[in-house]
């Protein structure tokens, strides 16, 4: 009877259409097949040819190239602005370890004990997180501005005109300018992930170690940071790869400027690439950027993994 | 204790919405100057407008050239929403249940580009994309948008696939359904949740793309609504602040409102991005 029943519906299936395994090479051109459309001419073509490209000089315009061996990556050693945006890169990468993940785990701990409000502040400290990189420098950008910027009459209001500058002319500000603002994009994503990772912790430990006697900052330092180290460790390489990779909020503030003073790699790249008609020593700045943010990547897959 | 306890709460909302005021600040002061004459702005950033002049946001609107830039940014984000949704949950579906041979190197290909940053292609892409006639064309854009996104897209919907139970898909074969019909019958209803994720977190990636718009669109009146936004203080505007402002209100607040009200689904698919 259920033998039957089984013929019946499987004859049925085959009615509906589909109900044949299909063959292999079906199989894979249905199901690969669109991805590999897209992927195959405007992902992995491109990226091949980079790695070609690094190893020319050409100007982009002109049909003839020459092959210059590894000279372009020599030229990068010896260049100071390559020095310059990589010492910048990994400015970016401590400060956007150190200012939005301490900021972020704060507020994340101060949202963890409240009852009431907790989805509404939660979104507030998001929205700078979901507006793009342009609408933020533009924002950031007036607030800076020396004309009219607001910072600049709040620092003259208490006294401290002297610090009062062009933050994005200048080139020793110029960089922390464009980091602040920076910040403000990721701490709010740092405080949900900590505060999901505080939803896990164990609250009657926390009420044993009250009762034990443990101040509030022993508490946070004994129970609630160990507990979140899977977080820590997640936003930490988040933020080497998006530090290697910044290119928006620097491009919309500063362009890499004054006079390259808050170039990075990726700004650099595109100048080099775009600009400056040198597309072999761009191509060999891009493998260089690829192989930092290519290693991070790998290193948080290891990560998850583990999990 | 019970006084004690409130006035811990109180003090705990009072940080909180300091902190609050104090993220959202920038935005409100850039709110105002929309409302502003340039020399209101000039004689103290910090004021009221003088007058809720709508009209300045209208202008803004007009002259800035918004109202082609939004119909062009849909233009490109739709197609590409589209096409991320459709191929990555088929090639994951034939990743995970597909039983093709030699799966796993289709799965290192796009791991690595999972891995790669944009820049890495930028360049070859462009004289590519020049090659197949796809520049400065919204299309070319789309496809490049959704090249890129692919991986991610395929990835994620590959680790929902993973968590469905292979005996679910063995009974349906078993009764005699093929791959379209056990794709079709038994993955897809399972997958609606993470696919509209994928999907929202696409459109924002597209809503929000500077780099490809910015190489890839040359005319002027091809633009994005954030590449507009970013060619306002590049061009005759870089001292009118009041239009950089009406310029930046323009194009946050609708993103902000679809923010709040997706709002669970916008942090969850982000932080999943995160940790997925």
């Amino acid at each position: 009877m259920t033998e039957r029943l089984d013929q019946q519906s499987a004859s049925a299936a085959r009615r509906r259409g589909g109900g044949r395994p299909l063959g292999t090479a079906i199989r894979y051109l249905i199901f690969l097949g669109p991805a590999a459309l897209l992927y195959v001419p405007f992902v992995l073509k491109p990226l091949i040819e980079t790695f070609g490209l690094s190893l020319f000089a050409w100007n982009g315009v002109s049909a003839e190239r020459t092959f210059v061996g590894l000279a372009n990556y020599a030229r990068a050693l010896g260049d100071p602005i390559f020095w310059i945006s990589l010492r910048n890169n990994l400015y970016w990468v401590v400060t956007s370890i150190v200012l939005p993940m301490a900021t972020g785990l704060v507020i994340a701990v101060l949202l963890s004990a409240v009852r009431r409000g907790q989805r509404i502040y939660a979104g507030i400290f998001f929205t700078p997180v979901v507006l793009n990189l342009i609408i933020v420098g533009l924002v950031w950008g007036i607030i800076y501005n020396p004309l009219i910027g607001p910072l600049n009459r709040l620092l003259r209001a208490v006294g401290l005109g002297s610090l009062a500058i062009g933050w994005l002319g200048d080139r020793y500000a110029a960089t922390p300018a464009i980091m602040v603002a920076g910040a403000w994009t990721f701490f709010g994503f740092c405080a949900v992930i900590f505060l999901q990772g505080l939803r896990t912790l164990d609250r009657e430990q926390i009420e044993a170690a009250t009762i034990d006697g443990a101040g509030p900052f022993r508490r946070f330092r004994k129970i609630i940071v160990p507990a979140l180290s899977d977080q820590v460790t997640l936003l930490i390489v988040m933020s080497i790869i998006g530090s290697f990779k910044v290119f928006d909020i620097v491009y919309v503030m500063t362009k890499g400027g004054p006079d390259h003073a808050s170039e990075v790699i990726a700004t650099y790249m595109y100048w080099q690439s775009f600009m400056n008609g040198s597309l072999g020593y761009g191509a060999a700045l891009a493998v260089m950027l690829t192989a930092v943010v290519a290693g991070a990547s790998l290193a948080m897959m290891a990560l998850r993994e583990r999990d | 204790m019970r006084r004690r306890k409130t006035r811990h709460t109180l003090i705990l909302h009072g940080v909180l919405i300091a902190s609050a005021l104090l993220t959202v600040f920038p935005l409100g002061l850039i709110a105002l100057m929309a409302f502003k004459t340039n020399p209101e702005i000039f004689a103290n950033p910090l004021a009221l407008p003088g007058a809720w002049r709508w009209q300045q946001i209208g202008k803004a609107w007009t002259d800035g050239h918004f109202g082609p830039y939004y119909l062009n940014s849909l233009q490109v984000a739709v197609p590409t929403v589209l096409m991320v949704v459709i191929a990555s949950t088929l090639a994951a579906y034939g990743l995970v249940f597909g039983r093709l041979p030699g799966a796993r190197y289709a799965l290192a290909a796009i791991l690595l580009g999972l891995i790669v940053p944009l820049q890495a292609i930028i360049v070859s892409l462009f004289h590519d994309l020049g090659d197949m006639g796809l520049l400065n064309s919204l299309w070319g854009l789309s496809l490049a948008q959704a090249a890129v996104g692919l991986p991610f897209g395929i990835f994620m919907m590959r680790s929902f696939f993973l968590g469905i139970p292979k005996d679910l898909i063995e009974a349906a074969r078993l009764d005699g359904a093929g791959d379209v019909t056990v794709l079709r019958r038994v993955v897809l209803p399972l997958a609606t949740a993470p696919a509209l994720t994928l999907a929202t977190l696409q459109f924002m990636y597209s809503w929000n793309d500077f780099l490809l718009p910015l190489i890839i669109l040359h005319d002027p009146s091809l633009r994005t609504v954030t590449l507009g936004l970013f060619y306002l203080q590049g061009g005759t505007y870089t001292l009118n602040y009041t239009m950089i402002s009406a310029g930046v209100l323009i194009t946050a607040v609708p993103i902000m409102v679809v923010f709040f009200l997706l709002q669970r689904q916008f942090i969850a698919g982000v932080t999943a991005g995160a940790v997925k």
